[in-house]
């Protein structure tokens, strides 16, 4: 009997939103909006490619290689040990070779990688001789098993030889030497020959910067092979690592060998659901909405003088209060539905339809595999607490304003004004920067694993958020948040209840 | 008269805005069936005491029952009793008349299809009923105003000048509607207004308020004949200066006033004749003689003291 007296008061308050053209625009602009942050990222993305090719021809890059390393024969002849001079010039004419067409190898092929590494290897075996002849002896069988494989066309051969030149190299080692690097290196040729993933030549054609042209693979075996030199050694970049620090690189491991194995690549912000999880920072256009629907719903009412109609019907005024507060709440979610349903299909016309990507998390070194819808759902149910306290902030303002246009004017610039000053806030080592409200509002900062793969890129593998929000956890912020919401909500409720209605 | 009930009750109301106090202890029994006036002039604390009742607003001390529930203790079953229009008669103008009445309906709860037809039917508003209340004349909005107010079958239905804005087949049209819901279906209509020829044919009962306090609470007869011994005449005389001089030498404590050459003496029926021979005797031209009814507005100003605020 209650609850239907209540459920009466929220479908009032429906009728009287959807009945204004303010409702329809905003259900509109949403997935406009959506569209239009898609059409940005996939242009954003495409300079980024654009930039690290410059136009240039594989005979450019050629000659380029040619020419610098000419110029540091030239100038180093002095300061380069003889070996590596002798190097630089075999190298030289490999590439001079190429160029003249004596050999016929695409440059960024496992067999021009074969080729330098043969080059290596011959140079090694040639300033080895003198005093340790087993060994040159070892890296010549290398380059001959190298060559033959490039002759053959044959991955795994190539991959053989490599992978036993490099047990001899570990056996060679003394028990003081570090072998995590090179051990790390075999464990990276076994997977590329177990997965046949022939290694790209980054010698010529590509620099560590521009890596947005090689394959998910290449770059993701490049971070494996980091992250199994720290698991070997114990140390990372920073130094030995903590228990914590030990068995998050191991996750890492096991889940990038997941991955290669089985072929599974990380969710990036250019695919459909990456933009998913992407899109869900335009809840904040959301919020925006949300303090223009509160204003419509409770200062006009003063505005107009219908609020008399509310409170002379029988209904104590709290509930009349409630009803609008739900209101505001659900149709903030229905807005929120909206924008998760535009960004599937956004992500799906701008990066093509996937709808079999798939989401992995490893905890305790057991990988769990989802359907990449659930990241995203997570991700917008993540959106929620921070919904409801925009909306009984955005309530707050509209009672304590009782004007319309006043309420969205200072709410509007309250969000944008608190979440540019926290901004610049959460760089600085403030202790009291963590109780402010949107310091507290993004909860999937929590959760790296909710992030697209382009997000981790910039922001550095998470550890300027993670030093941004030190001394937080999700716990903590959801707690700051529910403080938040029961205060806004109070001062709402509390002028709501107190004020007298003197004039019209 | 005697037997009917009392549905709502105001008991020692005050309040205060302020260090002002606005409202002085007002007490009045609204009956079941009457239409009940609430006069007094601007600015005498009319239509706080209505917020008063509604629950607009506080109140500092006192009581307001409203169907036999104390306002206070048991809101919403005492303001289930009551609709009204206060200042204004509030719509959602982006909305349709009739989508306004269903908000309404669904504010009050039990309130069916049926109900609010025939309500649309009563305020004569059926062929406008779904145009949007922004294209509506005043006049159209306080039919809608008044459709909402009794909507729920209200025991009381409180109206805050109602006929603001209302052209005379308007008022009239609520007249007649005022007095079938009061005398045909039992409602107590509580009316304020400062508009006292209206009232006057409105109201059964009327209660003046000056600067926050019941000055009288009577029924209409009583108040339009207090209590002289004395009904009063209107002589017109020709030429009004030698008239006032010679009424004034012959019968002083008769005279009461003048308009001109209308002039106001108390007399007794009997005396009528008597007058007329000592007026003609005394050389004046008698061109009619009228016995003056005096209107709630005379009795209006006599009893707030010429009409004014004091507060």
């Amino acid at each position: 009997m209650q609850l239907s007296k209540f459920m009466r008061l929220i479908q009032n308050e429906f009728v009287k939103v959807f009945a204004k053209p303010i409702a329809f625009i905003m259900i509109i602009l949403i997935p406009i909006i959506a569209f239009g942050y898609g059409f940005a990222m996939k242009n954003i993305l495409k300079v980024q490619t654009y930039n690290s090719n410059q136009g240039m021809s594989d005979e450019n890059y050629v000659e380029d290689y040619i020419s610098n390393l000419n110029s540091s024969i030239m100038s180093g002849d002095g300061k380069y040990a003889q070996q590596d001079v002798s190097d630089l010039k075999e190298k030289m004419q490999l590439a001079i070779d190429i160029r003249d067409g004596k050999i016929n190898v695409d440059i960024t092929s496992w067999q021009m990688t074969a080729l330098f590494s043969k080059v290596e290897a011959t140079a090694m075996a040639e300033s080895l001789k003198e005093y340790d002849a087993e060994s040159a002896a070892k890296y010549l069988k290398n380059a001959d098993a190298i060559q033959k494989a490039v002759d053959n066309d044959d991955l795994g051969m190539y991959l053989d030889a490599q992978i036993s030149s490099l047990d001899d190299q570990i056996a060679a080692l003394t028990a003081e030497e570090d072998a995590s690097r090179l051990k790390a290196s075999r464990d990276v040729l076994v997977l590329r020959k177990s997965n046949n993933i022939p290694p790209v030549c980054t010698e010529i054609k590509y620099s560590y910067n521009s890596d947005k042209d090689l394959t998910w693979q290449e770059n993701m075996i490049s971070s494996y092979l980091t992250a199994k030199a720290s698991q070997y050694s114990g140390r990372s970049g920073d130094g030995i690592m903590t228990d914590d620090q030990v068995s998050a690189n191991n996750d890492e491991v096991t889940l990038m060998e997941y991955r290669l194995n089985n072929n599974i690549q990380e969710i990036s912000g250019d695919s459909q659901f990456g933009f998913v999880l992407e899109s869900a920072s335009l809840v904040s256009v959301i919020s925006i909405f949300i303090i223009i629907i509160a204003a419509t719903m409770m200062a006009q009412e003063y505005t107009s003088g219908t609020i008399k109609l509310l409170l002379i019907s029988p209904h104590k005024r709290w509930k009349i209060f409630a009803a609008k507060l739900v209101s505001v709440f659900l149709i903030s979610l229905i807005l929120l539905v909206i924008l998760f349903a535009s960004s599937i299909i956004t992500g799906g016309i701008l990066f093509g339809f996937d709808f079999s990507q798939l989401w992995l998390t490893v905890n305790d070194g057991v990988v769990s595999s989802n359907h990449a819808l659930i990241p995203c759902l997570l991700k917008y149910l993540l959106a929620c607490p921070q919904l409801l306290v925009m909306t009984s902030l955005a309530i707050m303002f509209a009672v304590i304003m009782r004007h319309s246009a006043v309420a969205i004017g200072v709410g509007i610039a309250f969000m944008l004004g608190g979440s540019i000053v926290t901004s610049i806030l959460s760089l600085m080592h403030y202790d009291f920067k963590k109780f402010i409200l949107f310091m507290n509002t993004d909860l999937s900062v929590y959760f790296p694993s909710l992030s697209s793969s382009l997000i981790k890129d910039f922001t550095g593998s998470n550890d300027i958020v993670s030093s941004m929000y030190s001394g937080m956890t999700f716990k903590f912020s959801l707690t700051v948040l529910a403080v938040y919401f029961i205060c806004f909500t109070y001062i709402a409720l509390d002028s709501f209840n107190r004020r007298d209605i003197k004039q019209s | 008269m005697d037997e009917k009930k009392v549905v709502l009750k105001a008991e020692n109301l005050n309040k205060h805005f302020g260090k002002k106090h606005i409202i002085k202890d007002v007490s009045f029994d609204v009956f079941e069936g009457e239409i009940f006036g609430f006069l007094g002039p601007n600015g005498s604390g009319k239509t706080t005491t209505i917020k008063m009742i509604m629950g607009l607003l506080d109140i500092d001390s006192g009581h307001v029952q409203i169907g036999g529930f104390d306002r206070e203790k048991n809101f919403e079953s005492a303001l289930a009793q009551i609709g009204g229009i206060i200042e204004n008669p509030d719509t959602y103008s982006y909305l349709s008349a009739y989508k306004n009445l269903e908000v309404y309906a669904r504010l009050r709860g039990k309130v069916d299809r049926n109900r609010i037809a025939e309500v649309i039917k009563l305020v004569g508003l059926e062929n406008r009923i779904n145009d949007k209340v922004k294209t509506y004349s005043l006049g159209m909005k306080q039919r809608l105003g008044l459709a909402q107010a009794i909507l729920h079958h209200p025991k009381v239905l409180v109206l805050d000048e109602p006929t603001n804005g209302l052209d005379p087949a308007g008022i009239k049209d609520l007249r007649d509607i005022l007095k079938f819901l009061s005398h045909e279906e039992g409602i107590a209509v509580f009316v304020s207004s400062h508009i006292l020829s209206e009232m006057e044919l409105l109201c059964d009962r009327v209660c003046i308020i000056n600067a926050g306090t019941v000055l009288r609470t009577e029924s209409m007869g009583q108040i339009t004949d207090s209590g002289n011994n004395e009904s009063d005449y209107e002589f017109t005389i020709g030429d009004d200066i030698v008239a006032l001089e010679k009424i004034q030498k012959i019968m002083p404590e008769r005279y009461r006033s003048n308009i001109q050459n209308k002039f106001i003496l108390a007399v007794n029926v009997e005396d009528v004749p008597e007058i007329i021979k000592q007026l003609c005797n005394a050389d004046l031209k008698i061109y009619g003689v009228v016995q003056s009814v005096k209107t709630l507005e005379q009795s209006f100003m006599e009893i707030t003291g010429g009409g004014n605020a004091i507060v």
